[in-house]
């Protein structure tokens, strides 16, 4: 890949990012073993106890959302931490560096886009398999979809890098394309509740701008809900935030590379 | 071949806004052979990294056409034999100096050994071997712009762009960078060198261009450019001895101090003035062509060229 998957795995280790997801990933290794090991009382006079495990069986297996979180936060934090890449690979100075190899425009980002995928994907799924780790071990509990929950977080993690790349490129700077994807995450929130707002506002064009967005935008919400219930084994009756969700994504990636095909630096 | 070539080619930034924009190159018309070194002169914003950065495909070609080894900057593979070193470069802040040459190698798609062998005598050339594993933000200025002219070496280019490779350098930085470039000069490659600074042009080029509001208004070899039009200094034993020029020969600009100083219609007519010296019987001791430096031709053609604008 020209250097590039090779290159963002020494930006990663230079940048001693490294150490932040070590340390999300100790508090989460360490929150399961304290809640692994707590006894609860249960029955009317408190005279049956049971352990975690037991009750994380009962109550179907709530650890399986809060695994699938941490793996989403882990998926936000590499989003914030790779949002300057590519402002920063194109200041004055620099872009001269990357723009006058041979190699098209397209791929450089391409390259750089798989290059943050593999380097923090991996970085993911080594944290993610430790987080899973513990749950199995301190819950006995085996995830047989776990593969799926990683691979729609990594498609979650590309679709979130498709907006920032889209900032990056179209205005140039990290703090836009951190607002830019914040926005996208604000208005995935409110599009989630967009049956109650429609309940509660009764107006047509509202309704209709509510259904345009939530079929434009990324629905990272929904689609992580997918994901647990993918990864828990259960069926899923609708993908259509995983097929809008990439659809959009992948769009952008491509208005994203006319913008950047056409740029002066 | 030509290594370079422009054909009446025009750069116009912000060609869309309703102010017209700004014509950063304005049909240039260039060829540049190899190996040679050509020094691209002109004042600051006279076009000269807009230049490069069009012929590298960085800025896109307003009008009028470019190649490089034959091809457009529009094709990517027009870069491989091309090497780089930009004005006031930030390289990516997270490599060392080795790491820098490496990741180069890397995205000119190099194979591993190459890059190895390459890095290897790049960093002895530019005598930065010591340097190698540290990073490139630690570096002094004069260190940077000898990486950086590593850099720019590791595709073993055709032709090398350097953009003002001495600016902001100490006077000792400068002869060490000035050393690097007459090594790359003997191994026969092409440079097109930016630069305000005459005296460096001067030192290294083989042929300059002026460039001035991007336009290329003279090119030609450094003694072409310097040599003073038919001015002649003699140098001979005139005593008190009188000695008048005819008009249709040219004319006597001064005599003092047994040195004359002649402006000739044509160069041969040195020799009349020889003839008569000795017909006069008097000594001759010296007979030279006047020189003017570069920075005076410069100024010169820079100024006659506004006088002639406004
Ligand atoms: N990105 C840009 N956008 C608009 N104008 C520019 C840009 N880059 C350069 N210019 C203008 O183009 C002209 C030539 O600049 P430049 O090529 O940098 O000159 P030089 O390198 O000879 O100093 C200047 O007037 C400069 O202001
Ligand atoms: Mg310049």
């Amino acid at each position: 890949m020209r250097g590039f998957t090779r290159d963002s795995i020494v930006q990663l280790l230079d940048r001693k990012t490294i150490w932040l997801f070590a340390v999300v990933t100790v508090i989460m290794v360490a929150a399961l073993i304290v809640v692994g090991n707590a006894r609860f009382q249960g029955g009317p006079h408190g005279e049956i106890e049971f352990d975690a495990r037991e009750i994380n069986e009962m109550l179907g297996n709530p650890m399986l959302s809060v695994f699938s979180s941490f793996v989403s936060f882990l998926v936000i934090l590499t989003v914030l931490l790779t949002a300057g890449t590519i402002p920063v690979m194109l200041v004055p100075g620099r872009a001269e560096f990357y723009l006058s190899k041979p190699i098209s425009r397209t791929a450089i980002l391409l390259n750089r886009l798989w290059g943050i995928m593999v380097a923090y994907g991996l970085l993911i799924v080594i944290c993610g398999l430790i987080g899973y780790a513990t749950m199995y071990f301190v819950f006995s509990v085996s995830v047989s979809g776990i593969i799926y929950l990683f691979l729609l977080n990594l498609i979650s993690l590309f679709i979130w890098l498709s907006i920032t790349f889209f900032a990056g490129v179209a205005l140039g700077s990290t703090s836009m394309a951190i607002v830019t994807a914040g926005l996208v995450w604000f208005a995935q929130w409110v599009l989630q509740a967009r049956e109650l707002i429609k309940g509660v506002v009764d107006s047509r064009a509202l309704e209709i701008t509510l259904n345009v967005m939530y079929f434009v935008l990324p629905n990272t919400g929904d689609l992580s809900d997918l994901t647990v219930k993918l990864a828990s084994g259960a069926r899923v009756a609708d993908w259509a935030p995983l097929y809008t969700s990439l659809g959009f994504a992948i769009i952008l990636m491509i208005v994203t590379l006319v913008i950047f095909n056409r740029k002066n630096y | 071949m030509n290594v370079v070539v422009t054909e009446d080619l025009t750069k116009i930034y912000n060609a869309g806004m309703k102010k017209g924009g700004i014509t950063a190159l304005d049909g240039l018309s260039l060829a540049i052979g190899q190996p040679e070194i050509f020094g691209l002169l002109g004042p600051n914003g006279a076009g000269k990294t807009t230049l490069l950065k069009v012929l590298l495909g960085i800025t896109r070609i307003s009008a009028g056409s470019a190649t490089i080894v034959g091809l457009p900057p529009d094709n990517p593979a027009s870069r491989r034999k091309v090497g780089y070193l930009p004005e006031n470069h930030r390289f990516p802040p997270h490599l060392s100096g080795l790491g820098l040459l490496e990741f180069t190698g890397r995205l000119y798609g190099l194979r591993r050994n190459v890059i190895d062998s390459r890095a290897g005598s790049l960093l002895d050339m530019v005598d930065m071997d010591k340097w190698a594993n540290t990073k490139i933000t630690k570096y002094s200025k004069g260190m940077q712009q000898r990486i950086g002219l590593a850099q720019a070496m590791m595709s073993d280019p055709e032709i090398l762009f350097l953009d003002e490779p001495t600016d902001g350098v100490d006077p000792v930085g400068k002869t060490e960078i000035r050393k690097v470039l007459q090594k790359i000069r003997d191994e026969g490659k092409s440079i097109l060198l930016n630069s305000h600074l005459l005296s460096e042009v001067e030192s290294v080029a083989d042929r300059v261009g002026i460039l001035s509001r991007g336009k290329l208004i003279k090119t030609g070899s450094v003694d072409e450019l310097t040599s003073r039009e038919s001015q002649f200094e003699i140098e001979a034993e005139f005593g008190n001895k009188l000695f008048e020029i005819p008009a249709e020969v040219g004319k006597k600009i001064s005599l003092s101090m047994n040195r004359l100083i002649v402006e000739l219609k044509d160069e041969k007519q040195v020799n009349w003035i020889i003839d008569h010296l000795r017909l006069k019987k008097i000594n001759i001791r010296a007979v030279k062509p006047i020189k003017i430096s570069l920075e005076q031709s410069f100024i010169e053609t820079v100024t006659e060229r506004e006088v002639d604008q406004s």
